[in-house]
C-alpha cells in the first residue's frame, strides 16, 4: 500500500479531511443527502485500506501529508449510520450537536 | 401556567412502585428552593485522584446552584485536601483559570495577593503591616471541604457534617468495581457539556432507564430491547448507590442475522468500543472477578450506576463514560458527559475504534437531547401533575424519584 493507491480519493480528502471532530460532524449534518451518498460510495470501499496504510506508523507519527487521509477516514464513520440506517443526514429529533461545548479535560 | 401550582400528590413515597409519580419535583419553583439543600449536603464527583497524582496539583469545581467553588489540591504531603475557593481576607476567588486544573506550589488570591500553601495554610500576606490590628495567620487557613476518592474519583460535600462518609454511601457495589475503576489506566478521551431547558432529573432519568431506547433510538442503537435486555437492579439499603441499568444486545429475530457495515467492521477488528461488538471482558474477569458483566453473558454491553443524586458511570469492558448533571434553576441543567478508555490510541486503527465507539453514542445522546426540553416543557404546562413510571425498564427512575423526595419531602404537593 502505497500513498498514490489513494490518489483516485483526492478530491474527497480535500473535501472532508477536516481535522476536528467537530467539523467533521458539522460536514455531515450540513450536506445534502446526495453529497453524502457520494462520499460514502467511494470511500466506503478505501476505509480498510486507509487504516492498514496508516498502521504503519505510531499514531503520534503519521507525516503530516497523510493527516487529511486519515481525518477522511473518521469522516467516512460520521457519514456511514446516515446512510445505512438513517437515510438522513441525521437521526430523527437529533439535537443540534454543533451547539454542545466540546471538553478539553473532565473540568473544562 | 405558572410553576407553583399546587400538585396532585402521586404515590407515597411507600408505594411509589407501580403508582404515578408527582412532576411537582420536576417543575416546582419552590420545590427546587428546597432542593437545593441536596447540593448542600451530598457527595459530589467533580474530578479524578489521577489528575492530582503530583504534590501541588489541583483541580476546581464550582457547584453554582449553591454559590460554591472548590479547590481540590495534593498537598506537599501527599495528602489530597479540598477547600472553600475562597480568599479569608475579602473573598477573592483564588483559582479562577478556565483551564480548571493546574500545578501550584501556593494558593494566590488574584484580588490583594493572600499567599496560602497546597494544605491551606496562610503563608503570606502582602504588605502585612497595614493590618495595624495584626492578623491571626493561624485561624485564617483556607476553609475546609469533605473529601474522599472512591474507584479513583474525587467526591466533596460541602456539608459541615455528612450524615454518613463515602465509603457508606458507595455501599453495595461489587468489590471488584471499585479496583476496576481505579486501577485500569483509564485515559480522558473526549467530553461534552451542555445547558439543558430541563429539570436535572429529566436529565438522568432518560440516560438511566431503556424502555425509550427501541423507540427513540429506533435509527441509531436501531435495534428492540427486551425488559432482559435493560435489567434494573435497585440498592434499596445503600445511601448512595441507587440504581444498576445493565444493557445487553439483543437476541436478534428469528431469521435476522446482524451484520456489521463495512465501515463497522474496520473499526470492530481494532478494538472493542463500538456498541454492538461481542465484548471481550478478560481483563475484568481475570483481574477484577465480578466487577462488570455479572451474568458472564457473550450479549454484555454496560453497565449504568446511578450515584445519588447526580452521577452516572456507564462502565463497559474498555470504555467508561461518566455523567453528571448540576441543576442551575428547576428548569435549566448544565450536561457534562465524559468519556474514558482504558488505554490511549497507539495505533490509527485504535484511534478508527475509538472514534466509532464515541460518534455511535454521541448520536444516540443526540436524540435524548432533542426531546428532553420538549418533555420538561410539556410538564411544566399544567396538563399532566403525574407520570406514569413501569416496574420494569423504568424501576431506575422510580428509585431516584423516591431518594429525591425521601431527601426532600413534598409539601401540600408542592
Amino acid at each position: 500500500m502505497a500513498p498514490e493507491d489513494f490518489d483516485a480519493i483526492a478530491d474527497l480528502v480535500a473535501e472532508w479531511g477536516l481535522p476536528t471532530p467537530h467539523e467533521r460532524f458539522v460536514k455531515r449534518a450540513r450536506s445534502s443527502m446526495a453529497e453524502i451518498q457520494a462520499f460514502h460510495r467511494r470511500i466506503e470501499p478505501q476505509v480498510g485500506a486507509i487504516v492498514a496504510f496508516l498502521n504503519q506508523y505510531p499514531l503520534d507519527r503519521i507525516p503530516d501529508e497523510h493527516l487529511p487521509l486519515a481525518y477522511t477516514a473518521l469522516a467516512a464513520i460520521e457519514v456511514d449510520d446516515a446512510v445505512n440506517i438513517w437515510k438522513n443526514t441525521s437521526p430523527r429529533y437529533a439535537d443540534d450537536i454543533a451547539k454542545w461545548e466540546t471538553k478539553s479535560s473532565f473540568y473544562a | 401556567m405558572g410553576d407553583d401550582r399546587a400538585f396532585r400528590l402521586g404515590a407515597g413515597l411507600d408505594s411509589v412502585a407501580g403508582g404515578p409519580i408527582s412532576v411537582a419535583p420536576f417543575v416546582s419553583d419552590a420545590y427546587f428552593e428546597r432542593e437545593k439543600a441536596l447540593w448542600r449536603q451530598s457527595w459530589l464527583a467533580v474530578g479524578r485522584e489521577a489528575d492530582v497524582a503530583k504534590p501541588n496539583s489541583y483541580f476546581t469545581a464550582d457547584i453554582d446552584v449553591v454559590h460554591a467553588s472548590v479547590i481540590v489540591v495534593r498537598g506537599k504531603d501527599g495528602v489530597v485536601r479540598a477547600f472553600h475557593n475562597v480568599c479569608t481576607h475579602r473573598a477573592g476567588r483564588i483559582l479562577c483559570d478556565t483551564a480548571k486544573k493546574g500545578r501550584a506550589a501556593f494558593l494566590t488570591s488574584p484580588f490583594h495577593g493572600w499567599v496560602f500553601d497546597t494544605d491551606g495554610e496562610l503563608r503570606n500576606i502582602p504588605k502585612e503591616g497595614i493590618f495595624t490590628q495584626g492578623c491571626d495567620k493561624a485561624a485564617l487557613a483556607l476553609k475546609p471541604v469533605h473529601v474522599g476518592t472512591w474507584g479513583g474519583f474525587v467526591f466533596i460535600n460541602l456539608a459541615e457534617t455528612p450524615d454518613h462518609s463515602l465509603e457508606q454511601h458507595m455501599a453495595g457495589l461489587p468489590a471488584n468495581l471499585e479496583p476496576y475503576l481505579r486501577e485500569r489506566p483509564w485515559t480522558w478521551y473526549a467530553g461534552y457539556r451542555h445547558v439543558f431547558d430541563a429539570n436535572w432529573k429529566d436529565l438522568m432519568n432518560i440516560q438511566h432507564e431503556g424502555y425509550h431506547a427501541s423507540v427513540l433510538h429506533a435509527d441509531t442503537l436501531a435495534v428492540d430491547f427486551a425488559p432482559q435486555d435493560c435489567a434494573n437492579t435497585l440498592f434499596p439499603d445503600s445511601p448512595g448507590v441507587s440504581s444498576l441499568l445493565t444493557v445487553s444486545r439483543p437476541v436478534p429475530p428469528p431469521g435476522v442475522t446482524w451484520a456489521p457495515t463495512p465501515i463497522q467492521d474496520v473499526a470492530q477488528r481494532h478494538g472493542r468500543t463500538s456498541n454492538w461488538v461481542d465484548n471481550d471482558t478478560s481483563v475484568a474477569s481475570r483481574d477484577y472477578p465480578g466487577a462488570v458483566n455479572h451474568e458472564q453473558s457473550d450479549r454484555w454491553v454496560f453497565d449504568c450506576y446511578t450515584i445519588f443524586p447526580n452521577l452516572l458511570i456507564f462502565v463497559g469492558a474498555s470504555v467508561v463514560s461518566v455523567m453528571r448533571v448540576l441543576p442551575v434553576s428547576a428548569h435549566q441543567t448544565i450536561w457534562d458527559w465524559d468519556w474514558y478508555f482504558d488505554h490511549a490510541p497507539e495505533t490509527f486503527g485504535e484511534k478508527f475504534n475509538l472514534e466509532h465507539g464515541r460518534i455511535a453514542t454521541r448520536n444516540a445522546l443526540a436524540q435524548d437531547w432533542g426531546i428532553i426540553d420538549l418533555v420538561h416543557a410539556n410538564m411544566r404546562a399544567g396538563v399532566v401533575d403525574t407520570i406514569h413510571i413501569a416496574n420494569e425498564m423504568e424501576a431506575t427512575v422510580a428509585a431516584l424519584y423516591e431518594r429525591v423526595v425521601k431527601a426532600v419531602p413534598l409539601q401540600e404537593g408542592r
